[in-house]
């Protein structure tokens, strides 16, 4: 069986593995049993590190194991093949007048990705993460056997952000969201610096959905500034085709080094400037609402031959300047972040190695060549843990062991978890093997 | 796992004390990067490690010998105890020039610098294969260009480890890849008190080459500094008279 090189989406750190993709859950638990070595799920590898590879092992790609039921039931709660992408899903739920009860920036998901990193949206501050949705989890665990994991068990927390270490998930019930109508009511506030932009997230923690993009170029007066949105779902029709295929692609080569400071900060300031100052009651569909990058197919391929990496961190509410001091000093130092996302979390939940909790969370795009670029995100770790904040795994790709520990305090439990699940110790990614999140 | 930014969590050197290697060390290291270093002597071991004080990175030394083939699993079992990012390749004792005359010593050096490291390479090699993963510099020579009255036992050594490193890269879809390095003249402790030759570099010229080379990743030959590549090609062609004259 030939070997292929796997990345995440940020396109850095590329090993071989040999990639199954079973399409029912009798295919997984098989696979598993005759596996020996390193074994890790992956689902649509939106995952921007190293988290759905491993190296010299099998990567048991869940994509094929299709099939969302439950409908007839008419309570919203159906249950997916872990394979479903959200994209099915709001397909097929916003025409019966249901929605994703929590929704990333991009439809590109499937449903044991969402589970596996316990991924969050702009309605945090109201709904939690996805895993606060989900009613039960079937996992193949690390001798082949299938189990049902339901919410308040050790090995349900475990699984909910376990990054597929306690096993390969195969199908979940997931609770859906009433939804009036397929179309997005939003309000756009563009803000002049960190203050404003902070304040009037702060106000939109009101509405349902919030977040705010940054320019995180801009200095002086104006740096922080940013432009505000949030939204509510509006009534009206529910019928057409919410989400279809991208539009247009990437190009499939770009030229070295086209995204720079000096094209970031271009792209950030008309950005900015192109946003109205106060906008009420504009309609958007739901992709131009949750999902615009996925628009253009391949986006992550303008990095060019070096990739990218996504920095996203949150720290508790107190510690704000934590996170203005890390945007002020990546703005001096030139570490450019062509896409700059700020949000307001609420409560976080009881799964291990959950990433949200109350307080703000930044998320940076940065060219993986930017000079520097190392020592800064290593100076940023340790104040993000020092303020007791947090990195998001989903999105890592380049911290170190001993870090991680001190942010993920549950570590220890999420272990024992693992060797409950797995004894034999299969499971293991690129990610798990960097940080050392079986073992110490 | 070396991350997102190939900065390495382990690296192990083959031939410890190395003037280039422990340079490139200090090039590729992270902060909390850890170092394996082996080879002969305990003291020059320890004045290593201590060489890398300062870089943040932690240190371990091993015991190995290139000629004590019996040795080679034994101590990879230790360098192996967690994945290996990045092997150097750094056995090597320089001969005098043509010492045809003194051959146990031309033997001996045929022992470290042909047989010792080329085992070390291949079983090194072998365990990255397993792991999925690794990065592999070997520190050839500018000597593997042409036969030279001067350096050519030196220079067969090398060739056997040169020749298996590209035997290595020749392969398809092999998870580890292969830097292999031919610097011209470097000035080290090793060649300490010789004659200097054109193109003469220091260690820290080879090391930021070799780490550019690790860092863009695949398989990759790297002559330091780079002009030494077409001296090499020049060398080839020249008549043996042209050579010999030139080599004096
Ligand atoms: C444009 C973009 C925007 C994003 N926005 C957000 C956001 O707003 N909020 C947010 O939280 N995240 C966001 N993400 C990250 C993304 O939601 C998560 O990384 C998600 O996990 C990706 O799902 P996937 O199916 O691609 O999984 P992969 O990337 O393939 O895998 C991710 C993890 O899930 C595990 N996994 C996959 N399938 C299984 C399975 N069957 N069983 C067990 N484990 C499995 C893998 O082992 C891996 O650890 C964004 C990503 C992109 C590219």
């Amino acid at each position: 069986m030939a070997r292929v090189a796997l990345t995440g989406w940020g396109r850095t750190a590329a090993t071989l593995a040999r990639v199954e993709r079973p399409a029912s859950p009798e295919a997984v638990a098989e696979l598993v049993r005759g596996c020996a070595g390193p074994v890790i799920a992956r689902g649509l590898g939106r995952s921007y590190g190293d988290c759905a590879q491993t190296a010299g092992g099998t990567v048991i790609d869940t994509t094929s194991i299709h099939g969302i039921s439950g409908w007839e039931r008419g309570d919203g709660v159906v249950t997916c093949g872990a394979g479903v992408s959200l994209r099915d899903l709001v397909n097929q739920a916003v025409p019966r007048g249901w929605f994703v009860p929590v929704s990333p920036g991009t439809s590109m998901v499937t449903i044991a990705g969402a589970i596996a990193a316990d991924v969050h949206g702009k309605n945090h501050h109201r709904a939690g993460s996805f895993g606060a949705h989900v009613r039960s989890i079937d996992i193949v665990d690390g001798i082949g056997q299938r189990r049902r994991l339901l919410p308040g068990t050790e090995h349900f927390r475990a699984t909910v952000a376990g990054m597929g270490l306690t096993g390969v998930i195969v199908s979940a019930e997931v609770a859906l969201i009433p939804v009036p109508g397929a179309h997005m009511r939003v309000a756009t506030r563009r803000t002049a610096d960190f203050d404003e932009t902070v304040a009037a997230l702060a106000e939109a923690d009101r509405a349902t959905y919030s977040v705010a993009w940054l320019d995180c170029v801009a200095t002086g007066a104006g740096f922080g500034r940013g432009v505000v949105t949030s939204g509510e779902h509006a009534a009206g029709t529910l019928r057409g085709a919410v989400l279809a295929d991208e539009r247009i692609a990437a190009p499939a080569w770009v030229p070295p080094g086209l995204l720079n400071r000096r094209t970031i900060a271009l792209f950030n300031t008309a950005w900015h400037r192109r946003a109205p100052h106060r906008r009420d009651d504009e309609a958007q569909s739901i992709r131009e609402f949750f999902y615009p990058l996925d628009a253009v197919a391949g986006w992550n391929r303008v990095y060019g031959r070096d990739g990218f990496v996504q920095y996203q961190f949150v720290v508790p509410d107190p510690a704000l300047s934590t996170l203005r001091g890390i945007l002020e000093t990546f703005t001096a130092a030139g570490i450019a972040s062509f896409l700059t996302v700020l949000k307001r979390f609420g409560a976080g939940n009881d799964a291990h190695l959950s990433f949200p909790m109350p307080g703000w969370t930044l998320a940076l795009d940065i060219p993986a060549g930017t000079e520097g670029l190392a020592s800064h995100l290593r100076w940023a770790d340790e104040q993000v843990a020092g303020a007791g904040g947090r990195v998001y795994l989903a999105k890592d790709s380049r911290m170190a062991p001993d870090i991680v520990a001190a942010m993920y305090p549950q570590l220890a439990q999420f272990r024992e978890s693992c060797a409950q699940l797995d004894p034999r110790g299969v499971f293991a990614s690129d990610q798990s093997r960097r940080l050392r999140l079986l073992r110490g | 796992m070396m991350n997102a930014l190939r900065e390495p969590q382990r690296i192990a050197v083959l031939g410890g004390t190395s003037d280039i290697a422990l340079a490139t060390v200090r090039e590729l290291a992270a902060p909390a990067t850890h170092v394996c270093l082996v080879g002969r002597s305990e003291g020059s071991l320890e004045s290593a490690a201590a060489s890398l004080a300062g870089t943040g990175v932690t240190v371990s030394t091993h015991r190995g010998d290139a000629r004590d083939l019996a040795s080679h699993e034994r101590m990879l079992d230790d360098v192996f105890a967690s994945e290996v990012d990045i092997v150097i390749v750094a056995a090597g004792v320089l001969v005098g020039g043509d010492s045809a005359e003194a051959i146990d010593t031309a033997v001996q050096s045929l022992e470290v610098n042909g047989t010792g490291a080329t085992s070390w390479l291949l079983r090194s090699h072998a365990r990255m294969q397993a792991q999925g993963h690794g990065v592999l510099v070997v520190l050839s020579s500018f000597a593997v260009a042409r036969p030279r009255p001067s350096n050519w036992v030196y220079g067969a050594g090398k060739s056997m480890l040169d020749f298996a490193a590209r035997g290595l890269m020749s392969r398809a879809h092999d998870p580890v890849e292969v830097v292999l390095v031919r610097p011209g003249f470097v000035h080290t402790k090793m060649t300490a008190g010789r004659a200097v030759a054109p193109f003469a570099v220091r260690p820290q010229a080879v090391a930021r080459a070799t780490a550019r080379a690790v860092r863009a990743g695949g398989n990759r030959v790297v002559w330091v500094p780079p002009i030494v590549q077409h001296v090499a090609r020049l060398l080839a062609v020249l008549p043996m008279s042209l050579v010999r004259r030139l080599d004096r």
